[in-house]
């Protein structure tokens, strides 16, 4: 592991993306280079987690904890161990690529260092509430996400709507993070810690009925980040409004920051209270992948569709997080590596198609195919991986949560063999509406104001390719992850379990 | 005479006519603005010698008199210390940056007078050992902000809010001389240490009651709580923006100092139980605070009103009558200080640039003035608590207090819950402030704006990089004002510095 992988990893995002946007602001030469600069600065954490890794295996939690505010008894911790360094890991590796991706995207857009020294810290952000050891370090992170997020969607998103949605965006996340840190001060008052290591065991003593209100706060704040029914009418405007490369990080990998949450704190911390609301919380789940998924079939918008999409696969990470078996809790987490690596792509070609047609209206597209074999390609690997076909790696995490669904213990169709068998009918919507997505974008006949499109530069087609090289190694060969997201699961439900 | 920083203040505020007259004759204008910022340096220069006097123990002067209990005493602890270097160090920003911003008006030496006598006023307030000593700062205090919020008196607006000022603060006077005869009756003597020892003490008498509340309603008028607030909006954005950074920043802080001197040195919490009933009090001076700030248009108005509901959360930490609720409180005053200064100051700039504070108008004026606009948006960040700014720190602190007393009762956890909410409510006319000022298309008004001048920028600029520092490492400045939260506790060491 490389010297202090974990503070480099949060901090030198954030500082470069703050240094590029005061340079930017300062000098011409800087603002003409910011988007490769940017680039550049995003790879770093991609090697730093990277390095974390054979650490991690081998000597499984690793914690760095630093003074921070002394007269509050406050610390400043970075908890390393196979959740956090799995999610950070995909974290990172999609926004660089996203970051390169935006490269191409933004040419012709303005003010570059902005943009660019805004996604930095966003990605800063991110990592940060990860690798944060302690609930009050976790909430500055979490809050640090949405600023810039915010001013990426409000500065460069759709111009007549941006302002509106980001309002939206901004008031949303609020709430549930003002709800979020009324359950972090009550813990903080009834067990004198931020510590998450040591909140589970100081809870014991805790009258069950204001442990569940705690854990209810806290969970919503949670939820709403992830976008589930019915908090989730943010998403839709956000991730559509938003510029492509930022909704493919909004979509690919901050909404998973929501189930990163749901599986260190209300499982891992709260697990008594969350075993009191799984089935309830199961039902949520399957709510909200039918909802997105029905919702996403009645889209004319492509983006539109993708978030929707996006509210259905949150549906089924959060089912997986809510079976707490260790095979549906690692087919979840499975799963958010997944959807962040084809959801990222599927918006990067959105992005593409909106890019070379200059129209975001599926009814406008048709046989694309020969005019972009690439884009055609790398979409049709990831509508597959997410409708879960056989051998990609979606297969392997639906397959796993379902799995982790089944109590033998009850009845075939009762509770949540129930919801399970739902969750598995509506797997076929999934598919539905993806396969219907190729159809219309890619098969068919070319429309006349489609005939001079042409493909876009390597530059924007380059990173979701590597993202679907990936979504099929990962499916030919899943054991490449399963090993840290197992010890992930383990690591969370304890070996009881 | 008064300590070294006072007597500073008072003799530069006298000798600023001639200042003014010599700039005159020899042709340099600016002098008399060097002056009154040199007045302000020099004087948290002495303050800050003060220091090691009151580390851990009370430093007494007399002014007048010695013989006790009827001298006119100071009373310096590591409160009056906190709440003076507040007072002067944002004066100082404010008459640095007053050099360009007030080029355009003239009787400028009234108006330096003025700031620095309003300076002094406040110094005395907080370093008063007794109630009449008291009463004359606050007095001197109370006058020239009444002239200086309707300063250019060649408008109606300003004549209009500075005489509803007045009548309702003058009332506020009276009320409070009213009170202090009352205790004056009671306990034979206005000294504060003489006064605790007469009251605080079994049996309850009806006299005392009243004299609290008269206090309260008093100084509550000073510190603007609801409902007696409805001078606040008017005065505020009346008077030239520098003044407005002052009243908004530390003026109504010197109501609430004397809201939570009186209240916790006379009227000991355990014995009057004033706790719950200051507490709903705060929490409906942060609702109407918040709500009435949602629909206004004028920039000023709707900061005003956002600092109604700051005092909210700062009477709030101060009804906790406990160290973590108190520490909290200053932290918070502190904080509000810091960033309601700035966020007037940017307003000022755009007044200065614009002539206006029409949020419609000014709509996109920070893609004209960047660097205001941007410190303009960390302002309200960390106004509306957004971690990791200064304002989420205190705000924090006042919270987590609250919900520590919640095992005394599920009201507290009621309040704290309120109080999270009006957070929550703050954040969108803060985000509107943004989204008004940086992202909007520049309107023609807004379009002509030039950024403002570096001597204008630079307070603006060392009151920013404050909101971040303390937001990051809130550590020293969280220990200064525990130091203050402790002193305010420590009674009997209060007490002791005078009755041996």
């Amino acid at each position: 592991m490389i010297e202090n992988a974990e503070t480099l990893s949060v901090f030198l995002p954030a500082a470069s993306g703050i240094a590029l946007y005061t340079l930017g602001k300062a000098s011409k030469n800087v603002e003409k280079y910011a988007s490769w600069l940017g680039a550049m600065a995003a790879v770093a954490p991609v090697i730093l987690i990277g390095s974390m890794i054979p650490d991690v295996i081998a000597k499984g939690v690793i914690r760095r904890v630093y003074p921070w505010i002394p007269s509050m008894g406050v610390t400043f911790g970075f908890q390393i161990d196979a959740l956090s360094v799995t999610i950070a890991f995909i974290i990172a590796l999609v926004s660089f690529l996203a970051t390169v991706y935006a490269v191409g995207y933004t040419a012709h857009e303005h003010g570059h260092a902005g943009f660019f020294g805004n996604t930095l810290l966003f990605i800063g952000g991110m990592l940060g509430v990860v690798f944060s050891s302690n609930l009050l370090q976790f909430y500055v992170f979490w809050e640090l996400m949405l600023i810039p997020s915010y001013f990426l969607i409000v500065f460069w998103g759709t111009p007549e709507r941006a302002a509106r949605i980001g309002f939206k965006y901004f008031i949303f996340t609020h709430v549930g993070a003002v709800c979020l840190l009324f359950g972090i001060l009550t813990t903080f008052v009834l067990t004198h810690t931020f510590e998450i290591a040591d909140i589970a065991h100081k809870m014991e003593g805790i009258n069950p009925n204001v442990a569940i209100v705690i854990f209810t706060l806290m969970l919503f704040g949670f939820l709403v980040k992830m976008a589930v029914f019915p908090v989730h009418t943010w998403l839709p405007d956000a991730h559509a409004e938003a510029p492509t490369p930022i909704s493919a990080m909004l979509s690919g990998v901050m909404v998973k920051c929501g189930a990163y949450a749901i599986t260190r704190i209300s499982l891992g911390v709260f697990l008594p209270s969350f075993k009191g609301v799984s089935t309830y919380l199961m039902a949520l789940a399957v709510v909200t992948m039918v909802y997105g998924g029905l919702m996403a079939f009645a889209q004319t918008d492509v983006k539109r569709l993708f978030a929707y999409s996006s509210v259905s696969q949150m549906g089924y990470i959060l089912f997986g997080l809510t079976t707490i078996t260790v095979t549906g809790l690692a087919g979840g987490l499975f799963h958010i590596l997944n959807h962040a690596l084809c959801k990222a792509l599927l918006f990067m070609s959105a992005g593409i198609l909106m890019h070379q047609t200059k129209t975001r209206d599926l009814r406008q597209y048709g046989g694309l195919m020969n005019r972009m074999p690439m884009t055609a390609f790398v979409s049709v690997i990831g509508a597959l991986t997410l409708a879960g076909t056989p051998p990609l790696s979606g297969f392997f995490s639906e397959s796993m949560m379902f799995a982790g669904g089944i109590a033998p213990e009850i009845g075939v169709l009762q509770g949540q063999n129930f919801l399970t068998f739902i969750a598995t009918v509506s797997a076929v919507i999934t598919a539905a509406y993806y396969l219907w997505f190729v159809w219309r974008v890619f098969f068919g006949k070319l429309p006349d104001h489609l005939k001079d499109v042409r493909e876009a530069p390597p530059v924007m087609w380059a990173p979701p390719l590597c993202l679907a090289v990936m979504a099929v190694v990962l499916g030919i060969y899943p054991q490449l992850c399963l090993n840290l997201i197992s010890l992930a699961a383990r690591l969370i439900l304890g070996s009881g379990h | 005479m008064f300590t070294a920083p006072l007597d500073t203040l008072l003799a530069f505020s006298v000798l600023t006519p001639l200042i003014y007259l010599i700039g005159i004759k020899i042709g340099f204008r600016k002098l008399v603005d060097c002056w009154a910022t040199l007045g302000f340096a020099f004087s948290l220069y002495l303050l800050y010698l003060m220091h090691e006097n009151i580390r851990e123990k009370v430093l007494v002067v007399t002014v007048a008199n010695a013989l006790l209990p009827v001298s006119s005493v100071f009373e310096i602890d590591a409160l009056g210390f906190f709440m003076a270097t507040l007072f002067i160090f944002i004066g100082l920003l404010t008459s640095f940056y007053s050099m360009r911003y007030m080029e355009r008006d003239t009787r400028l030496a009234e108006y330096y007078i003025l700031l620095l006598l309003m300076v002094a006023g406040m110094v005395g307030v907080v370093f008063a050992g007794d109630l009449l000593t008291l009463f004359i700062f606050w007095e001197t205090m109370c006058i020239s902000s009444y002239v200086l919020v309707a300063f250019r008196k060649e408008r109606w607006e300003p004549v209009e809010a500075g005489l509803k000022y007045l009548i309702m603060s003058a009332s506020g006077s009276v009320i409070v001389l009213f009170a202090m005869s009352l205790l004056y009756g009671i306990a034979g003597s206005l000294n504060f240490a003489y006064l605790r020892l007469a009251i605080a003490r079994p049996p309850m008498n009806g006299w005392t009651v009243m004299a609290m509340a008269l206090m309260v309603i008093g100084f509550g008028i000073k510190a603007a709580i609801a409902p007696l607030h409805t001078w606040l909006p008017d005065a505020h954005p009346a008077a030239p923006s520098s003044i407005s950074a002052m009243l908004s920043g530390v003026v109504i802080k010197a109501g609430a100092y004397a809201l939570m001197r009186s209240l916790l040195l006379f009227f000991a919490p355990e014995l009057f139980n004033w706790q719950i009933v200051l507490a709903v009090i705060a929490v409906l001076t942060m609702t109407v605070g918040n709500l009435m700030a949602l629909p206004q248009t004028d920039l000023k108005r709707l900061l005003a009103f956002s600092s109604i509901a700051q005092m909210g959360y700062v009477i709030f930490g101060v009804s906790l009558a406990t160290s973590s609720g108190l520490t909290g409180a200053l932290f918070h005053i502190m904080n509000h200080s810091i960033i309601k200064s700035l966020l007037f100051l940017c307003s000022g700039a755009f007044l200065y640039a614009v002539e206006s504070r029409d949020l419609d108008e000014l709509s996109g004026i920070g893609k004209k003035m960047k660097i205001t606009g941007a410190m303009f948006t960390v302002g309200c960040l960390s106004i509306a608590g957004i971690p990791p700014l200064n304002g989420f720190q205190s705000e924090l602190m006042v919270l987590l207090a609250a919900i520590g007393r919640g095992h005394q009762g599920a009201i507290w956890y009621f309040l704290s819950g309120l109080m999270l909410l009006n957070l929550l409510f703050s954040v969108a006319y803060y985000l509107r402030l943004i989204q008004t000022v940086i992202i909007r298309e520049p309107t023609e008004r807004s379009l002509k704006a030039k950024e403002a001048p570096v001597v204008m920028l630079l307070p603006m600029i060392l009151l920013t990089a404050l909101c971040v520092v303390a937001g990051i490492y809130p550590d020293p400045f969280i220990s200064f004002s525990s130091n203050a939260a402790k002193a305010v506790l420590d009674i009997a060491q209060y007490v002791n510095a005078i009755v041996k």
